[in-house]
């Protein structure tokens, strides 16, 4: 079942709401220094119900795309919607082109969800709400667009569209050090943006289209022609990227944006910085796929800096004497594990990867808000503040214990569904051995003893011992609201920590497409390896007796050309030269620009294109549309529909 | 049916979990929810215990082997993916279900003690809630069926312990003492995980046992260890996976060098010592070793650094217990030396008479901690046993299970301990990889110092004058509330445990006195029943080609030999104390200080300072000089600082430009075009 339309209800709908609730009445905005602004009750009402009904209801289209995903379905995306938008001349177009797939819908969901819980918590106060409530919607807008977007241009738009809400909110509301913190905030993703800016373009001036998923199908013409290009260029755009991806991650050592930010922004600012997931996100929708023997080739580099991320981090956390820094810090470590489970290029370290960026999403945010909640009621944020919290506050204790047992990765909490795969990926990839043997994975593994040691101190020193203020003596409990924005993450890490059955089923055709199998780096001297690719074989196998049955068609960028299957397998081009582990001739890809008429792209120059297949007059595109020929390339061009095609097509 | 029941065991302490968490929102009235709680979460493990005790009989009907390995559960766990698939599958072979009799069973007379213990605590139902949480996490930790389900339960375990270690958290002490023992166990799960994982890579399956015989211990139940496909896995492979997953058990099972942590763990409550810190959690190690013995078997090298791990634990832990002077840390210490025993066992390839220590341990040391626990109750709290003496007169009863446990534990004749302990003591002599002898001794003096520091115990506590004036007792109970106080404190009188807290005294008692011989080699029906009933789930060592050396002597001047030890220690201990009556003390304190081996026993052979200063003040100063205070504020933040500030010094140059004044303009405008003109100029000439 196909539903269009959700994906801009969702984007929609909080960019609706964040601009009613700027033009209703009511202005909270005041001068700066003066707290205290009165709304009137009805006003109040007036603003929080717009902004919580259109923040549930983009988590609501996320839910209904969640019911109607066909899991097993190899479309590329699924619920496409497809526009044109800007003309480019010569017929093509930028498109506003949306659409999802399992790794998009679990992040968006992620991100519905908590800003809906965000926006909740943002209710509670009346101090400046107005602004919140419209940049935290803003913010929810422009996160599900870039996990939606599926050309460059809009990716990038929607990119550094979250910035400015964040960037407002960690410098208007944040603390003493706001302005400093925003700045180098602003300054670090702004040197990534540059960069990221320069290869889309680069992109475009070799292949023509911004097409994400031509650009990265080794049998679309776009993706012919970057395979031809130098490899020196291919390197220097993928550099960009992940440079750009990295300090978006904030890897070690482009990280020193995100202690400042994170601390010196009010709580929902750091649930906002949170929820910029555009790093992890990037690389496994742009870099990776785009650039796959680039990324592989330099994934060692990237195992190293993981596991400095999650050394460094933890070391640095732990010694930390803000409440705040220290969650910050743990955050580099987490999002070091994830890079970790991306680059051992398996399936399984890359599953673990993107549940534990969920993961990260929900138990981080819960602690900044349970902390939010505790330092309102204390009016500091420094540790030595606090002591015995647990003896006056036991319900909102017990539930930052539970994100803290979910922070260093308890079994049956959250944090484990994810390490664990991430560590496993890494025990049997080839390339975390080429590092140093099994080294990078115990050293990783050892920042699971050193998440321990920090997030327990930390623990015990807000909340156990006697209570040594008489301040803290008179705090409240959660109230109503409280139990209302907390309770749900909470059931969320158990869920996942129970049942990540659930959440991974979803993505394992995108993490199928994202480590093909002759990508897939498990050490062939281990006999498990011989036993994924078997499992592997019967599975896809399977599926694709499933889409048989089902007549649910969908051509994926990779899915092999109908015309070669049972010809004389010859390692395409982009494999020759390099090692590639457990490789099956049985399961041939396609080799790349051996199929026919692939068309060649009227953006692109001759100089960058060595080899040529197909007329170069070509319309672009046509191949797809002439129903009798099979298309074996999706078209580069943007006009093009690029993902529905025949059934016939791939099925013969 | 017959899956039903094993499930019931499982599910049941999560049920009483579940009550307990929500009593306070379901029952408004504290009494009557202290009430409930204390007899619900008491019910609940005793109930699953008659249902343990209902799948052992009802499979020993059919006869004790095989029981069903791997009963299917529930739904996949972890669903497929990237080729990992862990189910929710559960074990039912002898040694889970002993261990799972165990766990209920002494776990449920525990909980009935601690319903006394616990009766004037305000927290009643948070300590329940952790306590019920425990014994699910246990039970999970031996019935499942792959090592993940174990090392959740592994974990689970761990972090329930460190839950009950700091329940009274207003104490910063026991705060830190629950980090404490959750860090270190943290650096046994890491080998624990990382043994995982490196079993995952070789059998392509977490799971123990699987109904087409490709689990973990199928595939290494051959002459050799064959993977997943069918091969020999290297010796080297096999080797580094039991190392791994013996760091998991040193933590867990407090063995050299990773014992500190319990000693410390002491500061919880006393059921939480007898039942987590003594009977069950951490005998985990060993039930992990049993578990994985086919594997053990193996791996020589494993084997053999198994039991050295475990004399040495041993020795260490019984001179270590000799100086202390709080009751709980004797046998803290005194748990930490039994452990190393049963790694002994384990070590030397007897695997079934290292869960024969497991057992009779579980009832003698549980024993021992509910009896000090009544000791320190009645003296409303005191733990120092310097303060003590004279209780024999006036708590008869607890004296009474004292002393069978403290014979039991000695290795009094015929008592419990004597007889899995001497059974041990063989199997060390008898080393399949030499050096028998040598671990035979060890294990004697440790025997030997064991019945003296019990007998030292039971003396300074109930035999020697009274250091303390009954009717003047301090107050020291622990609890979270700050001014609570005891009905009796009014009195501070010595005044006996109510008999709900007695009765599973000598339950236990008759346990700790009998069930050596009825399970021992002289029982009935034949002898060896325990022996016989784990035989199915142990490998043997003839698995791997390896053969016990002959014995050294017969086994009855082995019984004798033992006999003697034992004998001659809680001897020596009576002999000296009956001199130093009125103190209690054998020298003055000036003798102890100045004594060096007196200072080594009292530091832990300088563990924990060791650890401190490499861990805590190096490392810390790592992380805070060089690491946060060097490279991210100076140098990541300098860099990105000064880049900042490189491009305001540069924008403030370029400023300087724009001078507002119409000559310095036209003179840059006449330059600019100047150099144009030059540059075509010099163009056209070059064509």
């Amino acid at each position: 079942m196909q539903l269009t339309g959700l994906i801009s209800l969702m984007v929609a709908a909080p960019l609706l709401g964040a601009l009613i609730v700027i033009l209703l009445p009511g202005t909270t905005a005041t001068a700066e220094g003066s707290e205290q602004s009165v709304v009137g009750g009805v006003q109040r009402m007036l603003l929080c119900g717009t902004a919580l009904i259109t923040g549930l209801l983009a988590f609501l289209c996320a839910v209904g795309m969640m019911a109607f995903y066909a899991t097993h379905s190899q479309a590329y995306m699924q619920f496409n919607e497809k526009l044109h938008w800007i003309p480019l001349g010569n017929g093509q177009w930028v498109n506003y082109h949306m659409g999802i797939d399992g790794i998009s819908l679990l992040l968006t969901l992620l991100s519905t969800f908590v800003i809906s819980l965000t926006l909740l918590y943002a209710t509670r106060s009346n101090e400046r709400l107005k602004e919140r409530l419209a940049l935290l919607l803003l913010l929810e807008s422009a996160l599900v667009g870039v996990y939606c977007a599926q050309n460059l241009v809009l990716f990038y738009l929607f990119f550094e569209a979250s910035l400015i809400p964040t960037y407002l909110l960690v410098g208007m509301f944040g603390g003493a050090r706001r302005a400093s913190a925003a700045i180098r905030f602003f300054l670090y993703t702004f040197v990534g943006s540059v960069l990221m800016l320069l290869a889309i373009v680069a992109l475009y001036h070799y292949t023509g289209t911004f097409n994400i998923a031509a650009l990265s199908s080794s049998s679309s013409a776009a993706g012919i022609a970057l395979r031809h290009l130098p490899s020196q260029a291919l390197f220097w755009m993928f550099a960009a990227f992940a440079l750009a991806f990295s300090i978006k991650t904030a890897l070690f050592p482009f990280h020193s944006w995100l202690p400042d930010a994170y601390a010196e922004a009010p709580v929902v600012g750091s649930v906002a910085l949170v929820l910029l997931k555009m790093g992890i996100y990037g690389f496994v929708r742009i870099a990776i796929p785009i650039f796959p023997q680039q990324a592989q080739n330099m994934a060692p580099l990237f195992i190293v800096l993981a596991v400095c991320s999650i050394i460094y981090g933890s070391l640095v956390a732990a010694v930390q004497t803000d409440a705040r820094r220290v969650i910050a810090f743990s955050s580099v470590a987490h999002l070091g594990f994830v890079v970790l489970g991306i680059f051992t290029f398996t399936r399984i370290g890359m599953m673990g990867a993107l549940l534990q960026n969920f993961n990260h999403g929900i138990f981080t945010p819960m602690l900044f808000l349970l902390l939010g909640m505790l330092t309102e009621r204390r009016g500091s944020t420094d540790i030595a503040d606090f002591g015995g919290v647990k003896k006056v506050l036991p319900m909102l204790s017990t539930m930052m214990l539970i994100a803290t047992l979910g922070s260093i990765a308890v079994p049956f909490f959250s944090g484990f569904a994810g390490e664990f795969p991430v560590l496993l990926g890494s025990w049997v990839s080839s390339i975390s051995h080429s590092v140093g043997g099994y080294w990078p994975t115990a050293l990783a593994a050892a920042g699971t003893i050193l998440a321990a040691v920090y997030m327990l101190w930390w623990y015990q020193r807000i909340m156990l011992g006697p209570v040594r203020f008489e301040e803290i003596r008179k705090m409240p409990d959660l109230n109503r609201t409280e139990w209302a924005v907390v309770l749900p993450l909470a059931c969320l890490i158990f869920w996942v920590g129970l049942g990540s059955g659930f959440f991974t089923r979803r993505m394992n055709q995108a993490v199928n497409r994202l480590v093909p199998y002759y990508r897939e780096q498990i050490d062939s001297s281990l006999p498990v390896s011989a036993m994924v690719s078997d499992e592997r074989e019967v599975e896809e196998k399977q599926v694709r007796m499933n889409l048989r049955n089902h007549a649910l068609l969908i051509t994926s960028p990779d899915a092999p050309a109908p015309a070669l299957q049972g010809a004389h397998f010859s390692p395409p081009p982009i494999l020759k030269g390099i090692p590639v582990r457990g490789y099956h001739p049985r399961r041939m890809p396609i080799p790349a620009g051996m199929g026919g008429p692939a068309s060649k792209p009227s953006g692109v120059s001759n100089r960058s294109l060595p080899m040529q297949h197909g007329k170069p007059g070509g319309a672009a595109g046509a191949a797809s549309h002439r129903p009798s020929a099979p298309a074996h390339a999706v078209p580069a061009n943007p006009n093009a529909p690029v993902m529905q095609s025949g059934a016939g097509e791939k099925h013969p | 049916m017959q899956n039903i029941l094993p499930q019931l065991v499982l599910w049941l302490p999560l049920l009483g979990f579940l009550f307990c968490a929500a009593s306070g929102l379901v029952i408004k009235d504290p009494k009557v929810q202290k009430k409930a709680v204390s007899l619900i979460a008491p019910g609940v493990v005793l109930l699953a215990f008659v249902f343990a005790l209902a799948v052992l009989f009802q499979t020993h009907a059919r006869t004790l082997v095989p029981l069903i390995p791997g009963t299917p559960l529930l739904e996949p766990w972890f669903t497929r993916y990237g080729g990992l698939r862990v189910d929710f599958n559960l074990v039912l072979d002898p040694l889970s279900l002993l261990m799972a009799l165990i766990i209920t069973g002494v776990g449920g007379l525990i909980h009935v003690y601690a319903a006394g213990y616990m009766a004037e605590d305000k927290e009643v139902s948070r300590f329940f809630t952790y306590f019920n949480l425990f014994v699910f996490m246990m039970l999970l930790l031996v019935l499942g069926d792959n090592f993940l389900l174990m090392f959740v339960g592994w974990e689970g375990v761990g972090t329930c312990s460190y839950l009950l270690i700091s329940f009274w958290f207003t104490d910063e002490a026991n705060a830190k003492a629950g980090n404490k023992a959750f860090i270190v166990n943290r650096v046994g799960d890491l080998g624990f995980a990382l043994g995982m994982m490196a079993v995952w890579s070789v059998f392509g399956t977490l799971s123990f046992f699987t109904r087409d015989g490709r689990g973990v211990m199928d595939l290494a139940a051959h002459a050799r260890v064959l993977d997943l496909a069918g091969n020999p896995v290297p010796a080297g492979m096999i080797t580094l996976i039991c190392l791994l997953l013996l760091v998991g058990a040193l933590g867990k099972s407090a063995q050299i060098p990773l014992f500190v942590w319990l000693p410390d763990a002491m500061a919880g409550p006393t059921p939480v010592s007898a039942l987590i810190h003594a009977a069950t959690m951490v005998t985990a190690g060993v039930v992990m070793l049993t578990r994985c013995s086919w594997l053990y078997v193996h791996s020589v090298t494993a084997l053999q650094t198994v039991a050295w791990v475990g004399a040495i634990t041993a020795l260490l832990g019984a001179l270590m217990a000799l100086t202390q002077t709080d009751i709980k840390k004797v046998l803290a210490y005194s748990t930490i030396s039994q452990l190393g025993y049963m790694f002994l066992a384990c070590g030397v390839g007897d695997f079934s008479d290292g869960m024969f220590h497991v057992v009779t341990h579980a009832f003698f040391k549980g024993l021992l901690f509910l009896g000090a626990g009544a000791v320190i109750h009645s003296m409303l709290g005191q733990q120092d046993m310097r303060r003590m003496g004279g209780l024999k007169k006036l708590l008869p009863a607890t004296w009474g299970v004292m002393i069978v446990a403290t014979y039991s534990i000695a290795g009094f004749p015929l008592l419990s301990g004597f007889w899995s302990k001497d059974a041990i003591l063989e199997s060390a002599s008898r080393a399949c990889f030499g050096g028998g002898p040598v671990l035979y001794l060890i294990g004697l003096v440790t025997a030997f110092i064991t019945a003296f520091y019990m007998n030292r115990l039971m003396w300074k506590t109930f035999y020697t004058d009274a250091r303390f004036v009954n009717g003047q007792l301090p107050e020291l109970h622990h609890s979270n509330e700050e001014h609570e106080h005891h009905e009796e404190a009014a009195h501070g009188k010595v005044t006996n445990a109510p008999a709900s807290m007695m009765q599973p005294l000598y339950i236990l008692a008759l346990l700790a006195l009998g069930f050596g011989w009825f399970a021992g080699p002289y029982g009935p029906a034949g002898g060896n029943l325990l022996k016989n009933f784990l035989a199915p789930s142990v490998a043997p060592l003839s698995l791997a080609g390896l053969q016990p050396q002959p014995e050294l002597f017969p086994k009855l001047a082995g019984y004798l030999i033992s006999s003697l030890a034992a004998l001659g220690g809680l001897g020596l201990a009576a002999w000296l104390y009956r001199q130093h009556m009125a103190t209690g003390e054998l020298t003055t304190d000036a003798v102890k200080d100045s004594s060096v081996f007196n200072r080594l026993l009292r530091s832990n052979f300088g563990f924990d300072a060791v650890y401190n200063m490499v861990f805590f003040r190096a490392g810390g100063m790592l992380a805070d000089r060089v690491l946060w205070h060097g490279l991210e504020e100076d140098v990541l933040n300098g860099t990105a600082t000064g880049a900042a500030a490189l491009i305001g010094r540069l924008s403030l140059a370029a400023r300087k430009m724009q001078t507002g004044n119409a000559r310095n303009y036209a003179l840059v405008m006449l330059a600019g075009m100047v150099t144009l003109v030059l540059g075509l100029l010099v163009r056209v000439m070059q064509h």
